[in-house]
C-alpha cells in the first residue's frame, strides 16, 4: 500500500485517534452570538458576522491534511441538521409547495399544501423566497448559455405554454429528430427550431402538397421509448413521413395541475401540422383527480364523468385540426389492479372515441397478451419461441413487444395511407 | 422512495431524530429503525413485506443455529439449507421466466415442440436481489465463526432491512455490521462532515450529471439504436460511462453519509473505478461492496486462484457470469459477465507472461497511462452489453459503430456533464480530506446553511422538466 492510501485509510479509521486529539470541539467553531446579538441582527448582518469568523477560521492554517477528520458530537450534528432542515424549509419553500401539489391527490396533500402555502405566505414578505428565484433563474440562463435549453421535445410547452421558445440543446438536433428525407424541404421539426424566423420560413414551405406526411407521436412513457422508436423505424416505405415525436413521462390527463396536455397540444399542432397523431395516453391516470374544490375518487361516477370529459376535450383537440388520430388502448399490466384500471380507461377512450369521426380507437389488448388476454411477460411468436414483449416493470412494453404494437400500428396507417394523404391536401 | 426526494428528505430527518433520541434504549432504538426501514420498503410496494421479513427470519433462524451447533455434519446441513433457501427464492422471483422461455426456446430450436406452456408471471420484488445476498452473507459468516457477537432476531432483521442500503447497497457484511448493532452508536464520534459530503455530492452526481446524461443522450441513442450515426453511438457510449457511474455511486454515497448520520459505518462501494489500470483492478474499484462479496463468498470457495491456470479461469468465469446474471434475468447480463470474464483472464495471462515482449511493454514508460485508457475502453465495450435492452439492440449498436456519416453538434452543458461523469474522479482523495476538515470547522449553522445552499443550487441547475422532487413510475 503506498504512503497516500495508507494515509487515506488512517482518515477513514480516525475515531479512535481523534478521541485522542486535545483539540476540543468547541475550539473549531466560532464563538456563538450572544441572545441580544441574536436578536439585534438583521439575517445578512448575521451570516456576514459568521462568514467573517469563519474566513479568519480558515485562515489560521492550524492544521493540514495530517490532522484526523474532526468528529462531531450529537448535540452539534443536531444542530447542523436542524439548520440544514430550517434552512430548506425557508429557502425552498416554494419548491416544497410545488412538490406537495403534484403530490397524489388526497387528504395528505390537501394537509401538505395548507401547511407548506402557510409557510410561503409567511416566508414571501421578509424575502426568503427570492434566493430560490434568483437560483433558478440563473440556473436557467447557465443552462441555455451551455446550451442545454429547455426539454428538447415541448420547446416552452412546459414551463408555461406562453413562453418563446428556447434555443435547442444542440445535441438534441442529431439525436432525437427521425432521418429526414429531403434535406431542402426540411420542416420545422420542433427539435430543429433554431431561431423563430427559420421556423417561419420552414412553415411556409410546409404547405407544398408534395411534402411528406406528418406523424406526430404523442403521450406518456408508454410511447416515449422503444414504442416510439420502433413505429418510426417502422414507417420505412417511401416516401417516408416525418415522425415528431412530442412525449413526456409521468404525465397524462388526469393531473393537469402537473402537466398539462390541452395547453401544450395547440401550438405543437400548429407548428406541425401532422396528418396523423398516434397517441397513448392513461398510464398514470389510474389516480384520484382534483375537479375545481371536489376530490374524486378513481372509478366512481363523479370521477368518470369528469375524466371522460377530459378525454373528450382531447379528442376534441386533436380532431379540430382535420387529422386522424389512432388512439391507443392500454394493454394489461402485470399488476392485477393496475391491469382492471387500465381495462377501465380503455372503455372510457373508446366510447368516446366513437363521437368523433376522426378518432380511431386502436385496441391492442390481445396483441402482447397471453392467449386467453391476460398479461405476459413472454409471449410466444409464430416459430413458438418465447418472445419477451414487456419490460421487468411489468407496465411498459420491451423492443421486442413494442415491434409488435409498432408492426400493427404501421399496417394501419398504411392501409388508411390515401385517406391521410387527402387530409394533408385540405391542410 | 427515492433518494433526491422531498419525501426521502422529510423521512430523515424524522428518523434521525427519533433514533437519537431513542440511543439509550437500544431495543427500541433498532426497533424503530427496523419500522422505519419497512416503512421506506412499503412506500414502494407493501405486497413483497412479508418476503423481505421471511428471508431475514430464515437467515436470523439459520445465523442463530449454526452459532450454537458445534457438529460439523449439522452446520454444513445448516448452511447448505439456509444458502439453497435463499437462492431458490432469488430463483423463483427472478429468473424463473427467463429460465423457463430458455429452455422453451432451446427445444423449439432443437425441433422438440414442447406444445403449450405457460410462464408463471411473477413481479420482481424491489432490491431481492441486495436483500438475499445479505441474508447469505449472514448465514456464510456465521457458519465461518465470523460474527463476533450473538445473532438475535432483531439485529438479523435490522442488518438484512437497513433502510440506507436496501434498495440498491452498498452490500454490508453480517461480520462487519452486526458487530455495530450490538451497542447504541456512538453520540461522541459522528463522522457529519464526511456525512455532509457524500450526500451532497451523491446528490450532485445523480441529479446533475447522470439525469441530464441518461436523457438527453444515453436514452434517446440506445431507445432507437439504428438510427444512429457511429460517433453518436460512441458519445452514448461515453455518455453511459459517466450515467452510470454518477448514478450508482451517487446512490452509495448517500446511502452511506444517511448511515453515517445515525451513527453507523457502511464500506466504501466505488474508488475511483475508471481510473482501473486492469480489469482486475476496475473490479477493485468498482461496486466494491458486491465485488468483494462474489470473490469471499462464491470465488473463493470455487477454489480462487489455488489451483491450475485452467482451474483458476474457470472459477473467474463462473463468478462473473453468475456476477452479470445477478445485475438481471437477460442474455445481455450474461454476455456483459462473459466479456468481464474474458477480461479478467486474459488479464491474468497477461500479467503472468514472462515473454520479452509482454516484458518490454510492460517497462515501456507510460504504459500505466496507456494500460488506463485500454481499461476505459474495455469498460465501456462491456457498457454495451450492460445498456443495450435486447441481444439484437447489441448487435445493432456495433453496426452504428461503423456508420461514420453524420457528425453530431454536442452542447456544452453535455460536454461538461460528461467531462465532469468521467473526470471528477480524478479529483484526489487527500485534497477531499482536506476540504472537509475545512468545513468541519465552519460554524455549525453555517455548515447547515452551505449544505442547504448546495442542495438549492443543485434544484436550480438540474434539468427542467419534471421537477426533481417528483416521482411517478411511468
Amino acid at each position: 500500500m503506498d504512503k497516500a492510501k495508507a494515509t487515506q485509510q488512517a482518515i477513514r479509521v480516525g475515531r479512535q485517534v481523534e478521541r485522542a486529539d486535545p483539540a476540543a470541539p468547541g475550539a473549531w467553531m466560532a464563538p456563538p452570538l450572544s441572545q441580544a446579538e441574536l436578536l439585534e441582527d438583521s439575517i445578512p448582518e448575521a451570516i456576514a458576522r459568521y462568514a467573517r469568523a469563519a474566513a479568519a477560521n480558515l485562515a489560521d492554517g492550524a492544521y493540514g491534511p495530517a490532522q484526523m477528520p474532526r468528529l462531531y458530537t450529537l448535540p452539534e450534528v443536531t444542530v447542523v441538521v436542524g439548520a440544514i432542515a430550517i434552512f430548506l424549509l425557508a429557502l425552498e419553500s416554494e419548491g416544497l409547495l410545488t412538490w406537495a401539489r403534484r403530490m397524489e391527490v388526497g387528504r395528505m396533500q390537501t394537509a401538505c399544501v395548507e401547511t407548506l402555502r402557510g409557510i410561503q405566505a409567511l416566508l414571501e414578505p421578509i424575502g426568503l423566497t427570492a434566493p430560490r428565484r434568483l437560483a433558478i433563474d440563473a440556473g436557467d440562463r447557465i443552462a441555455r448559455m451551455l446550451g442545454a435549453g429547455d426539454d428538447p421535445l415541448l420547446a416552452g410547452g412546459w414551463h408555461e405554454p406562453t413562453r418563446a421558445a428556447a434555443p435547442e440543446p444542440a445535441i438534441a438536433r442529431p439525436l432525437d429528430t427521425e432521418p429526414e428525407p429531403e434535406p431542402e424541404n426540411e420542416p420545422p421539426a420542433i427539435q430543429r427550431a433554431e431561431d423563430p424566423a427559420a421556423e417561419v420560413a420552414s412553415q411556409s414551405e410546409e404547405e407544398n402538397p408534395s411534402a411528406p406526411m406528418t406523424v406526430l407521436l404523442l403521450g406518456d412513457s408508454m410511447i416515449a421509448g422503444s414504442l416510439g422508436s420502433a413505429i418510426a423505424s417502422s414507417l420505412s416505405r417511401e416516401p417516408k413521413p416525418r415522425v415528431v415525436r412530442a412525449v413526456q413521462t409521468a404525465t397524462g390527463l388526469s393531473r393537469p395541475d402537473v402537466f398539462d396536455w390541452m395547453k401544450v397540444v395547440p401550438p405543437l399542432l400548429e407548428r406541425e401540422k401532422p396528418q396523423l397523431i398516434v397517441c397513448s395516453f392513461g398510464a398514470n391516470d389510474a389516480t384520484n383527480i382534483r375537479d375545481g374544490d371536489r376530490l374524486l375518487e378513481f372509478g366512481h361516477a363523479g370521477w368518470r364523468t369528469a375524466y371522460s370529459e377530459r378525454v373528450a376535450a382531447m379528442m376534441r383537440l386533436l380532431a379540430a385540426q382535420n387529422g386522424r388520430i389512432l388512439w391507443l388502448a392500454l394493454p394489461p399490466m402485470r399488476e392485477a389492479w393496475f391491469s382492471e384500471r387500465a381495462r377501465y380507461l380503455n372503455r372510457i377512450f373508446a366510447q368516446t372515441a366513437k363521437q368523433f369521426s376522426q378518432v380511431e380507437y386502436f385496441d391492442l389488448e390481445m396483441l402482447v397478451s397471453a392467449p386467453n388476454g391476460d398479461y405476459a411477460t413472454f409471449v410466444r411468436n409464430a416459430d413458438g419461441r418465447f418472445v419477451r414483449v414487456r419490460m421487468e416493470d411489468g407496465v411498459h412494453y420491451s423492443p421486442s413487444g413494442a415491434k409488435a404494437v409498432a408492426r400493427w400500428v404501421v399496417d394501419w396507417i398504411y392501409e388508411h395511407r390515401a385517406r391521410l394523404s387527402d387530409a394533408s391536401r385540405t391542410n | 422512495m427515492l433518494f433526491p426526494t422531498a419525501e426521502y428528505g422529510i423521512f430523515f430527518v424524522f428518523v434521525f431524530a427519533v433514533a437519537w433520541g431513542l440511543r439509550r434504549h437500544l431495543r427500541a432504538h433498532k426497533t424503530l429503525l427496523l419500522l422505519a426501514s419497512y416503512g421506506f420498503y412499503a412506500f414502494w410496494n407493501w405486497r413483497f413485506l412479508p418476503l423481505l421479513i421471511g428471508i431475514s427470519l430464515l437467515a436470523a433462524a439459520v445465523g442463530r443455529a449454526l452459532q450454537t451447533a458445534a457438529d460439523l455434519r449439522a452446520r454444513r446441513a445448516l448452511l447448505a439449507l439456509g444458502v439453497v433457501l435463499a437462492i431458490v427464492t432469488l430463483i423463483a422471483f427472478k429468473y424463473v421466466g427467463f429460465l423457463a422461455s430458455a429452455v422453451v426456446n432451446l427445444l423449439e430450436v432443437m425441433r422438440l415442440h414442447p406444445g403449450a406452456v405457460e410462464l408463471p408471471e411473477i413481479a420482481l420484488p424491489v432490491g431481492i436481489s441486495f436483500f438475499v445476498f445479505h441474508a447469505i452473507s449472514l448465514i456464510v459468516d456465521a457458519y465461518r465463526g465470523r460474527i463476533p457477537v450473538r445473532v438475535t432476531v432483531l439485529d438479523a432483521l435490522l442488518y438484512v432491512a437497513f433502510f440506507p442500503q436496501l434498495i440498491a447497497g452498498p452490500i454490508l457484511r453480517a461480520q462487519a455490521f452486526l458487530p455495530q448493532l450490538s451497542k447504541s452508536p456512538d453520540p461522541e464520534a459522528i463522522d457529519a462532515a464526511r456525512a455532509l459530503e457524500l450526500i451532497a455530492t451523491g446528490l450532485a452526481k445523480k441529479v446533475l450529471i447522470a439525469n441530464f446524461i441518461a436523457g438527453r443522450l444515453v436514452d434517446p441513442v440506445f431507445e432507437s439504436i439504428g438510427t444512429h450515426s457511429g460517433l453518436e453511438a460512441l458519445l452514448a457510449i461515453y455518455g453511459y460511462a459517466a450515467q452510470i457511474y454518477c448514478d450508482f455511486s451517487g446512490y452509495s454515497d448517500i446511502a452511506i453519509g444517511s448511515a453515517l448520520l445515525l451513527g453507523y459505518r457502511m464500506p466504501d462501494n466505488f474508488d475511483a473505478p475508471y481510473l482501473a489500470a486492469n480489469p482486475q483492478e476496475f473490479w477493485r474499484r468498482w461496486h466494491i461492496s458486491l465485488s468483494s462479496w462474489l470473490r469471499d463468498y462464491l470465488f473463493i470457495p470455487l477454489g480462487g486462484s489455488r489451483g491450475s491456470t485452467g482451474r483458476t479461469a474457470a472459477n473467474l468465469a463462473i463468478t462473473m457470469l453468475l456476477g452479470g446474471l445477478w445485475h438481471g434475468a437477460a442474455w445481455t447480463f450474461l454476455l456483459w459477465g462473459a466479456f468481464h470474464a474474458a477480461g479478467l483472464i486474459t488479464h491474468r495471462l497477461w500479467a503472468e507472461s514472462e515473454t520479452t515482449l509482454a516484458r518490454r511493454i510492460r517497462a515501456t514508460a507510460g504504459w500505466e497511462r496507456i494500460a488506463r485508457v485500454l481499461t476505459f475502453h474495455f469498460v465501456c465495450i462491456g457498457w454495451i452489453f450492460f445498456r443495450a435492452p435486447s441481444m439484437e439492440a447489441v448487435l445493432e449498436f456495433f453496426k452504428a459503430l461503423g456508420r461514420w456519416n453524420n457528425v453530431p453538434s454536442i452542447s456544452a452543458a453535455l460536454l461538461l456533464a460528461l467531462g465532469i461523469g468521467l473526470f471528477s474522479q480524478r479529483f484526489p482523495q487527500m485534497r477531499r480530506a482536506e476540504l472537509r476538515q475545512r468545513f468541519s470547522r465552519l460554524p455549525l449553522m453555517l455548515q447547515g446553511l452551505a449544505f442547504a445552499a448546495v442542495v438549492l443550487l443543485i434544484e436550480a441547475l438540474a434539468p427542467q422538466g419534471i421537477p426533481p422532487f417528483i416521482y411517478f413510475q411511468f
